[in-house]
């Protein structure tokens, strides 16, 4: 990731950035990502996450969105991860698909992403939409690491919607279990 | 009286406080994505008014996945089906667990436009919304291999291969 991508593109801006992971820390433990990525990953992501606005997404099932998701990010990696984070963060997707895609980037199987991939699921905790918190809350639960335990109490005590607090209180007892 | 349960997303269906151009008494169209028809009927199932047969049904419902997840339900009473003008049919379900196929299954029938947005209405305003999590279906699908409820055959492989963890 570049200076400049990290400095206006993933860390966030909102009134919740103090409470937010860093991903400094993990940066800098990670410098083999500093580098430029090519431009087609942008595009392939952005045609992607555009693209799955007209699917209807169901809990368990996988799809195409789904598949190519994993694939993509299987494929670039970091690279893929600065992308990804890039769209949800910012919230320039459709909060459904950007939902959709944190479910999945918590339940897939890739050690090399794996650090990117939970930053992201708990700076997401931070996002505007309920429904793309609800989506990092699940990807956490498929995760089960308990890294995550403070960033789940810090969105339970903002969180305004009574039914979304009751499900992030459920992953938080389950990561409090698996420590 | 029994209820019928109802497959959804949760988050489809928050409740949205002073939204501007929603007009009173009418609903947001996310909620709708749970409940899309095939030849204007919506697969339900019947759970009993002791709930006795829930964590079957919900498990039934998780077995015809590609992956282990959670799974979110609506649960409404069925007495509110009639202020619908909704007509149920018992039919056979189609998941890995015979016994709940036959026994639970349910269409609601005859279903226009109209009608399903007043559901939509009512599973708003009077249905349990709940989750049943990950780790807790992880438990039910195993259990239910283990009593001989459910072939592990008539799982996808990707359930099979997640069972051991």
């Amino acid at each position: 990731m570049t200076e400049r991508q990290f400095e206006h593109n993933v860390v966030p801006s909102s009134e919740f950035a103090s409470v937010l992971p860093s991903l400094t820390a993990w940066q800098v433990e990670n410098s083999t990502v500093q580098q430029e990525r090519p431009e087609e990953i942008d595009q392939e992501f952005t045609i992607l996450f555009e693209a799955a606005k007209e699917q209807v997404f169901e809990d368990g099932m996988e799809s195409e969105f789904s598949k190519e998701l994993i694939s993509l990010v299987k494929k670039y990696g970091d690279a893929a991860m600065e992308v990804v984070a890039d769209l949800i963060t910012n919230e320039r997707v459709n909060a459904e698909v950007a939902s959709e895609a944190l479910r999945w980037l918590g339940r897939m199987d890739h050690s090399t992403s794996y650090h990117f991939r939970r930053w992201l699921l708990e700076r997401s905790l931070g996002c505007s939409s309920a429904m793309v918190r609800d989506g990092a809350a699940l990807g956490l639960a498929s995760l089960n690491d308990p890294h995550a335990i403070l960033y789940l109490k810090q969105a339970i005590l903002r969180e305004e919607h009574a039914e979304l607090c009751e499900d992030m209180e459920q992953v938080l007892v389950q990561l409090e279990n698996a420590r | 009286m029994p209820f019928i349960l109802r497959t959804i997303r949760k988050a489809r269906w928050y409740k949205i406080e002073d939204v501007s151009w929603l007009e009173k008494g009418d609903v947001p169209a996310d909620p709708l994505a749970d409940l899309n028809t095939k030849a204007n009927e919506l697969s339900v199932w019947l759970i009993e008014d002791d709930r006795s047969n829930l964590n079957h049904v919900v498990t039934a419902l998780a077995a015809t996945r590609t992956h282990i997840s959670n799974l979110d339900y609506a649960l409404l009473d069925m007495q509110l089906l009639p202020e619908l003008n909704i007509k149920v049919r018992h039919t056979t379900g189609g998941t890995p667990d015979e016994k709940a196929n036959v026994s639970w299954h349910r269409d609601l029938v005859e279903l226009s436009a109209f009608k399903v947005v007043e559901l939509a209405k009512s599973i708003l305003a009077k249905a349990e919304r709940k989750r049943v999590p990950e780790t807790e279906i992880r438990r039910l699908i195993i259990q239910a291999i283990a009593s001989g409820r459910i072939e592990p055959t008539k799982l996808q492989e990707s359930i099979r291969g997640k069972m051991g963890g």
